[in-house]
């Protein structure tokens, strides 16, 4: 009970609220734009979360993440493009009730929708997360090596259309978090030793230069091909704040609870996303509404159902992912492994301890994601008129202004001293290179990220369990948990091949 | 286009394999040591992380590339029957953007401590909305061109914006206009917070000497130079295009929002460079 109150009277600071508002409205906006992630935004504002305390600065990311997943439906619905891949299933009915006439109503119910889906899967993160840790419990350091091998094997083999290419950089992301001091021997582990001994590059790679300079920066050069297509036209109708009426809603009960579902299920599972929940959850709709019963429409034809479902499974995504984050320190999605690395970075490290000895740090976690959900509700609500706008902001102002927030972010990290500052703005500039030839090369960029937030923890419980094991290098087969792990591992690889090979095909008979 | 993305993600794999070759070679190089109390030698030791990666990537490239071949050869022999016209105009000046984007950005790093964050991020935001602009109207043209056929014609502010930017007077004179314009907003702000600082230790006044009145004091006099001066610069017309009349005040105007919440409220020791008088 003291946990709760020292959290609730954190997160019902000024400050707290303050930050929770300004991220909300930045990850609407970040999610508005077509092209803008909320990847991308939670990694540009690390480093002002850096500079909060735990409550405002997690809360703010937290925001910026909903908002994101939530205002992406703007733009699927206005015109057809998601801002994001999370509305990618919102396109289809959404964009059929603005050709009705119905623009008010669609982007109400979005909103609508995703605030159900927010706050069932934040019941279903409160729930469940501490009964997941609990089960951390059993862990060794075998099973902690295989936990981060499983984490790293299926989001290598979701992200990206090829396995090879995702391993290689899940391998690479390894082999970046290996640089700096050995955690063992305290050897050096850099490449010229004696030539960079006493620089920056000593203490190894920091996770927010990597992380803004994947997502900032390789943005910003990825994006300059765009830069000649013109804003997209939005004819704004006059909004108005239109709901589904209550009958309605208590019609579509199935679908929400089986979207909150899919959503909450999806997203706990590491590596996968809200892009796979969508479809899944517009697809169960799609067959509930197919019959024409109890008042719903079917999905497909322009009806408020076929938002609901996308939108409520693509918030409920945002609770489920954070289970395996805080809980066992994997991440559901590219954008928790990014929430990942700001826990890590504040001291926070995910686990059966952090509920054991920090338990105030997860309810001010639970708390301030009731607000952000809250704030998304109500700021979408009463701005939809001037987010709606935001669609018509050209690339060429966009593009400089995310190159300059990634640049200073990352130099405002180190504060105040100037060289390191200096070598943490070029490590992002660097890896924004590097982002952009993986992703012109086809490589996913997601693995690497992991591989970086992972790489600690894998090397020393690897070594550790194989010290242990006196040498033995089978001792990941001898104990049941790693064991499962390791198969699960195996299982999602091979799954996410037969699924390529069964789409590959689909594609080349769809060509005659 | 099929075509350019299989010569990339050859080369992709190559590059892969060339990077985790590199890898290897650099894990060979460190010094094998093992954890403290590992008299057995149990431990995999440092090299085990860097050599592992570096192994697995190498695999992965080399099956990446064998694939990437085999579809580059079932490309080409499609190619032979059905050849397609080439793609890449424009590419040009998009590969420009690039390269100045990147040389720009390591420019800025390097000038950084000597110019100061506020001229710097000024002149580097107004050269990126200039260009990026640049561009972007070059794309807007190139689509109402193929519009006018069918009856659309070019607005007059984006034709205005074409012929400015052909100059590279004009936007050497909007560079200057936009450092001058951020540091005397800086200046005036600078000066009058500074000054009610003194007055506040002076009169004993611990509200006025504090840092949230300097900066709200600072935001406000800032914020007042540059709303009169974008207030004038519309009145006037001094903007000759729509370019220009974006890309000065969007630099001045994002250089002191980060310049107010990093340094000021955050107290990130931003280089002030030529305008530390």
């Amino acid at each position: 009970m003291d946990a709760f109150l020292i959290a609730l009277e954190q997160v019902l600071s000024l400050e707290t609220i303050l930050w929770i508002a300004i991220g909300e409205v930045l990850g609407i906006l970040i999610g508005a734009l077509p092209g803008l992630t909320a990847t991308m935004g939670i990694a540009l504002l690390l480093p002002l979360s850096f500079q909060l305390p735990f409550a405002p600065g997690f809360g703010m990311l937290l925001a910026v993440y909903c908002g994101a997943v939530s205002g992406a439906s703007i733009p699927a619905i206005l015109i057809g493009i998601p801002g994001n891949p999370n509305a990618l299933a919102t396109v289809y009915d959404g964009t059929l009730m603005t050709a009705k006439g119905k623009a008010s109503l669609a982007l109400g119910s979005a909103v609508l929708a995703s605030f159900i889906g927010g706050i069932l899967s934040l019941l279903a993160l409160v729930l469940f997360a501490p009964l997941v840790a609990q089960f951390t419990l059993m862990f060794g350091p075998a099973e902690k090596a295989a936990l981060a091998l499983v984490g790293l094997a299926i989001i290598a083999s979701i992200s990206g259309d090829e396995l090879a290419k995702g391993i290689a950089t899940g391998a690479m992301g390894l082999a970046i978090a290996s640089f700096g001091v050995d955690p063992f021997t305290n050897s050096l582990r850099i490449p010229f030793p004696e030539l960079f001994r006493e620089t920056p590059l000593s203490t190894g790679i920091g996770l927010i230069p990597v992380l803004i300079g994947l997502y900032g920066v390789s943005q910003v050069f990825d994006d300059l091909k765009r830069l000649s297509s013109p804003p997209s036209e939005v004819h704004l109708q006059q909004f108005t704040e239109t709901f589904p009426s209550l009958k309605k809603l208590r019609s579509m009960w199935r679908i929400i609870l089986e979207s909150t579902g899919v959503g909450t299920l999806i997203g706990a599972i590491p590596g996968t996303g809200a892009s796979i929940a969508v479809f899944i959850a517009y697809d169960r709709a799609k067959k509930i509404t197919a019959s024409g019963k109890h008042g719903l429409e079917p999905v497909g034809t322009g009806c408020v159902e076929g938002v609901f479902a996308p939108e409520v499974a693509n918030n409920a995504v945002t609770g489920g992912a954070l289970i395996p984050t805080l809980a066992l320190g994997i991440p559901g999605d590219s954008s928790t492994a990014v929430l990942l690395g700001a826990l890590l970075i504040k001291g926070v490290v995910p686990g059966y301890q952090l509920f054991q000895q920090k338990m105030h740090l997860v309810y001010a976690v639970f708390l301030t994601l009731f607000l952000a959900n809250l704030f998304m509700f109500l700021f979408q609500l009463k701005g939809i008129r001037w987010f709606a706008q935001v669609i018509r902001i050209p690339l060429s102002y966009l593009l400089p202004i995310v190159l300059i927030l990634s640049l200073i972010g990352a130099y405002a990290v180190s504060g105040q001293g100037f060289t390191t500052a200096v070598y943490d703005t070029a490590l992002c500039l660097a890896f924004g290179l590097i982002g952009y030839l993986l992703k012109k090369g086809g490589y996913p960029v997601a693995p690497l990220v992991l591989g970086v937030i992972l790489g600690g923890m894998l090397e020393e419980n690897f070594r550790r369990a194989i010290k242990l094991a006196q040498g033995n290098y089978f001792v990941f087969f001898t104990k049941p948990i790693a064991m499962v792990f390791i198969l699960l591992a195996v299982v999602s690889v091979v799954l996410s091949l037969i699924q390529k090979r069964r789409s590959a095909r689909l594609v080349k008979n769809s060509k005659f | 286009m099929a075509q350019e993305r299989d010569r990339k993600s050859l080369w992709g794999a190559g590059g892969m394999i060339l990077v985790a070759s590199l890898l290897i070679f650099y894990a060979f190089t460190l010094e094998q040591r093992r954890m403290i109390g590992d008299e057995a030698g149990h431990d995999p030791g440092s090299r085990a992380l860097p050599l592992g990666s570096g192994l697995v990537m190498l695999i992965a490239g080399l099956y990446d590339l064998g694939k990437q071949r085999r579809t580059v050869q079932k490309f080409r022999t499609q190619q032979e029957k059905s050849p397609s016209p080439s793609a890449g105009q424009g590419t040009h000046s998009k590969r420009m953007l690039f390269w100045g984007t990147l040389f720009g950005s390591i420019l800025y790093l390097l000038l950084l401590e000597r110019v100061g964050f506020l001229i710097l991020t000024t002149l580097f935001l107004y050269l990126l909305f200039f260009f990026y602009g640049r561009e972007s109207v070059k794309g807007k043209r190139a689509e109402k061109r193929r519009g006018s056929e069918q009856g659309l014609s070019l607005k007059s502010d984006d034709r205005a914006a074409l012929e400015a930017s052909a100059t590279s007077v004009g936007m050497i004179t909007g560079g200057i206009l936009a450092c001058l314009l951020v540091a005397i907003c800086y200046g005036i702000g600078r000066i009058v917070s500074r000054e009610l600082f003194y007055y506040g230790r002076a009169v004993g006044s611990a509200v006025l000497a504090s840092r949230a009145v300097s900066t709200v004091v600072f935001l406000l006099c800032s914020a007042g130079v540059y709303g009169g001066a974008l207030f004038l610069g519309q009145k006037t017309s001094f903007w000759k295009s729509k370019t220009m009349k974006w890309s000065i005040p969007l630099s001045v105007g994002t250089a002191l929002v980060l310049f107010l919440v990093f340094r000021m409220v955050f107290r990130v020791a931003l280089p002030l460079g030529i305008l530390d008088l």
